[in-house]
């Protein structure tokens, strides 16, 4: 008897172990493939305008970019545009198939950028809102920084890893690699974001990132600490597409004034360009670059 | 397969599916639990970092990924029809710098960047496909099932062993199948009556009916012995289940030649049948065992006394004459005694002992004496 219950016993076990392995097997998630949502991006809907399509905007920053949906959406026309949709990253987003298709209504870019992509792409790009040049630095820890082989032994200089970025990228391992300065792989740091580069270079982590007067702590940093990078590099353009209706134009100037005093602070005493809107309340004037 | 049987078989079946159910939503939990922890550990950092360049806070556009996350969940999708999920979404409940506390079934998810580190906890909610989990717990189950059919069982193979030699019997299917019903029950019920029939030499399928009835099944071994015996005796199955359940009495049938044991009939030879009579007369009456008379004096009293018996029993005329003239002597008793125990044990095997003589030794005379071994009031004459 109970050898009949030990063979039965185990005989189901196994079964149990069978069932196990095969529900396993079939459980398998097979070819999974993982559906994100962009996450660049601040959508808001324009109220009553359910059923037409999105304004779609493009901005190489998230900075304010909230702010500047909403404003958007309060402003556009329902009767046009059903919602707002805001995007920022990333700037390889934009290429000659975007400006073809005009999936962007309004872009914030660099002409040099767009044509580029699309030889007089302001044919199909009309510009709205020029913006003025800046200046960028290298902010130093040291006294009297410079662009030579002995000061930059051994110094730790922050980059952004943005190749696209014109302040944090481009112009700084440009202006390295003109003057004919090596650097050991170990002295760079790329980072994906300017805020932790900055924190680290106030931490004393770094001895030289390039920058900017407006970023935080560093607006009154020592004459004596800083060198020129370049000092007339354009911020870049607001451009709108063709097909969003001139009478459009006022509205989307008046949103845009949300930036008026970062350009400000960045440019220095710039004029906003507004002059046939009534609503925009600065002294008409012409181009600030 | 009997009734009983298919009821089992149904209840094994559901039991198999219902394991594999329960085995599958606990396989399909960790599997995508597995397979969540993979993909975002491998797709989530790109796409966070990527959501972080050129912002102008981290931990804001970090909470602005949370707060898309949760507007517009991850899904993770896999293909395959019969999967019982094709589907899952990931929540968040926090993502930034802090690791957070959260508890099972919250997942912890760490990823570097620019030197330091971030947390986010995240949670996985399956779609369940109800149907596909049930076709799929169903075709598992009966494979299964299947599988613990085909797998040899003992039980199950003695059975068709069985079947297989009631069916050589002559028994139909459906009858075999019923009598394995019974033996299920009653385990000891095949090797009773294939005892039975080999004791009794009676066929199996007698001997088996026999045994399966309810009142056959109450006898007590010594009951059932009867019984056998009855049956080798060529009685009817109701005449030897009378006989087992006989009280254990001895009664005698002079004009048919045959006393009664337990109520079965054994035919004596006339002689030894008389002295027998005499015996339990003798008993009955309350008399003391007769004790052996010497050999050189024979008991002319008793003799005539037998003789008489005889005469009045139709015995044979030389017995009754030899009483007659050389009285009751011991050498008679003794070969008359020993015809009856041989002619018992014949027909009774051991069962006839309790039903002979038993002997005692008188102090007095040296002599044995002889009386018969059951009490007196089970003796009927």
């Amino acid at each position: 008897m109970s050898g009949t219950f030990y063979f039965t016993l185990s005989r189901t076990l196994l079964l149990v172990l069978l069932a196990a392995v095969l529900a396993w097997w079939c459980a398998a998630p097979t070819q999974s493939r993982l559906l994100a949502p962009p996450l660049s991006q601040y959508r808001c809907t324009i109220p009553g305008g359910a059923g037409h399509a999105p304004f779609r905007v493009y901005l190489p920053t998230d900075y304010l970019s909230s702010e500047l949906g909403q404003r958007l959406c309060r402003s556009l026309p329902p009767e046009r545009y059903g919602s707002v949709i805001l995007s920022w990253q990333p700037r390889e987003q934009i290429d000659t198939d975007t400006l073809l298709n005009r999936q962007f209504d309004l872009l914030w870019d660099r002409q040099r950028v767009l044509e580029g992509h699309l030889p007089a792409a302001r044919e199909l790009y009309p510009l709205l809102l020029p913006l003025p040049h800046y200046q960028v630095i290298w902010f130093s820890q040291s006294e009297h920084p410079a662009l030579s082989a002995a000061f930059l032994q051994g110094k730790q200089i922050g980059l952004l890893a943005d190749r696209r970025s014109q302040s944090g990228h481009q112009w700084p391992l440009k202006q390295l690699a003109l003057h004919q300065l090596p650097t050991q792989r170990s002295q760079l740091h790329f980072y994906t974001n300017r805020q932790t580069m900055l924190e680290d270079f106030l931490k004393g982590r770094l001895d030289l990132i390039p920058g900017l007067r407006l970023y935080p702590g560093l607006s009154h940093w020592p004459e004596s600490r800083v060198l020129a990078i370049a000092t007339d590099l354009p911020i870049g353009d607001w451009v709108v597409s063709r097909d969003v209706p001139a009478a459009l134009r006022c509205p989307l100037l008046a949103a845009l004034r949300l930036y008026e005093p970062m350009i400000r602070q960045l440019a220095g005493d710039t004029r906003w360009s507004g002059a046939s809107c009534p609503q925009i309340a600065t002294p008409p004037g012409g181009n600030a670059t | 397969m009997n009734g009983k049987e298919a009821r089992r078989s149904l209840l094994a079946l559901a039991g198999w599916i219902g394991l594999c159910a329960l085995l599958l939503t606990g396989a399909t939990l960790l599997r995508w639990q597995q397979e969540a922890q993979q993909q975002l550990a491998s797709q989530l950092p790109k796409l966070l970092s990527d959501s972080l360049v050129n912002a102008q806070d981290p931990a804001s556009a970090l909470q602005h990924d949370w707060q898309r996350l949760n507007a517009e969940p991850l899904r993770l999708q896999a293909t395959g029809s019969l999967l019982p999920v094709q589907e899952a979404t990931i929540s968040w409940s926090s993502l930034g710098s802090e690791p957070g506390h959260g508890r099972w079934p919250e997942q912890l998810f760490t990823w570097q960047q620019d030197g330091r580190n971030w947390y986010g906890r995240w949670q996985l909610q399956l779609h369940w496909a109800p149907g596909q989990l049930a076709l799929l717990a169903t075709g598992l189950g009966t494979l299964l099932w299947l599988l613990a059919w085909g797998l040899p069982d003992p039980r199950r193979l003695r059975q068709r062993d069985w079947r297989r030699h009631l069916m050589a019997l002559g028994l139909g299917r459906r009858s075999a199948g019923r009598l394995l019903g019974q033996i299920h029950q009653q385990p000891t019920l095949l090797g009773d009556a294939e005892a039975l029939s080999r004791s009794a030499g009676r066929p199996l399928d007698e001997t088996l009916s026999l045994l399966e009835q309810e009142a056959v099944r109450q006898l007590d071994p010594a009951q059932r012995r009867w019984l056998a015996l009855a049956l080798q005796q060529g009685l009817d199955t109701s005449a030897a289940q009378a006989v087992a359940r006989h009280a254990p009495t001895l009664s005698f049938d002079l004009p048919g030649s045959q006393v009664l044991i337990h109520g079965l009939p054994v035919r004596l030879s006339r002689t030894p049948l008389l002295y027998y009579y005499w015996y339990a007369s003798r008993h009955k009456a309350g008399a003391p065992a007769y004790i052996n008379p010497p050999s050189q004096k024979p008991d002319r009293r008793e003799g005539e006394a037998l003789a008489e018996l005889m005469r009045q029993h139709q015995g044979h005329g030389k017995a009754i004459g030899d009483l007659q003239l050389q009285g009751l002597k011991s050498k008679t008793l003794d070969q008359n005694r020993n015809k009856i125990r041989d002619e018992l044990r014949q027909v009774l095997g051991e069962l006839a002992e309790p039903f002979l003589f038993q002997s005692q030794r008188d102090p007095a005379t040296a002599r044995y004496g002889y009386s018969l071994a059951i009490p007196a009031e089970d003796i009927v004459l």
